[in-house]
């Protein structure tokens, strides 16, 4: 993770690249392999928290980043399989590929690279990103991160249950079939580990950045959200990943 | 149903995610227009 700057730049810029090719190979679903279609959704934002965030946080910081996030991500997840707290009662189909106890592999990593996105732009808006973390900003910047990653589940959820079936409520939902305790679910969540994270950094002093280092993880943001726009309404009924639909049928 | 979740997905990309990315936006080019015009008034002031 010490690669000279540069390099650091063109690899990140690479793996927004990669990730906006997966945006628009959604259009062709059916035509390429689902799971290379989610893997590709969620590889390179999770490359990219690591690579962006060892220049932010060096390594050290940047591992717990990713612990704390894939480890109370997973934990909330699991017990929520199994009790419906704190997100419902739903169940993983087979389109996230490979699982460890009912939860796909792939969905904690999801949780890397948009959390870290996430905890970017709350920083960004913030201010913090140039001083050291301390006084109300150790719990306003975790709020306003958990605020800014369940607006992205906000935009995505019913998409991924209702239309390309990667997971299944069990008992539906007043948002498009997906139960409102989701969205509280995701924020306790993901507002957890962002606490942690915060009073790691209290009072840590910050790595100086140019401005073009915090654009290209707002740029990241940014294309999730313009990928959203990209989605059609699929030819049958069985959404992007159709074929997905046709096997579980 | 699936037309109004693509609806509702794109409203909330446009009217709360892209707006989001572009106050960070705004806010990460801030302090590089407030040295900017720091050193220009220095040197107004030379």
């Amino acid at each position: 993770m010490d690669l000279k700057n540069e390099d650091n730049r063109f690899l990140l810029s690479a793996l927004l690249f990669l990730y906006l090719v997966a945006r628009v190979l959604q259009l062709l679903a059916g035509r390429v392999p689902s799971l290379l279609i989610v893997i590709l959704h969620v590889i390179p934002p999770a490359l990219f928290a690591l690579i962006h965030g060892a220049q932010v946080y060096h390594s050290r910081g940047i591992l717990l980043f990713a612990t704390l996030c894939i480890g109370v991500g997973t934990l909330f997840e699991s017990v929520s399989l199994r009790t419906g707290f704190p997100f419902g009662n739903y169940r993983f189909t087979d389109l996230m590929g490979p699982k460890v106890f009912d939860l796909p592999i792939l969905l904690a990593l999801a949780y890397l690279g948009m959390g870290y996105l996430s905890w970017v732009l709350g920083l960004v808006i913030l201010e913090c990103q140039d001083k050291p973390l301390s006084g109300r900003k150790i719990v306003l910047l975790p709020l306003a991160a958990s605020f800014i990653m369940t607006a992205w589940d906000l935009s995505m959820d019913p998409v991924w249950a209702d239309i390309d079936h990667a997971w299944v409520w069990r008992d539906g939902g007043l948002y498009y079939g997906v139960p409102i305790s989701n969205f509280f679910g995701w924020f306790l969540t993901v507002y957890i580990f962002y606490q942690f994270f915060a009073l790691y950094l209290r009072n840590r002093v910050s790595i100086p950045l140019p401005t073009s280092h915090w654009r290209l993880a707002i740029l990241f943001y940014a294309a999730c959200a313009a990928g959203n726009l990209l989605v059609v309404a699929p030819l049958s009924l069985g959404g992007v990943f159709g074929i997905q639909q046709a096997n579980d049928g | 149903m699936i037309p109004d979740i693509l609806w509702a997905s794109r409203l909330v990309s446009i009217f709360l995610m892209i707006p989001l990315a572009l106050i960070a936006w705004v806010k990460a080019t801030r302090p590089v227009e407030f040295a900017r015009l720091k050193k220009a008034r220095a040197v107004g002031n030379l």
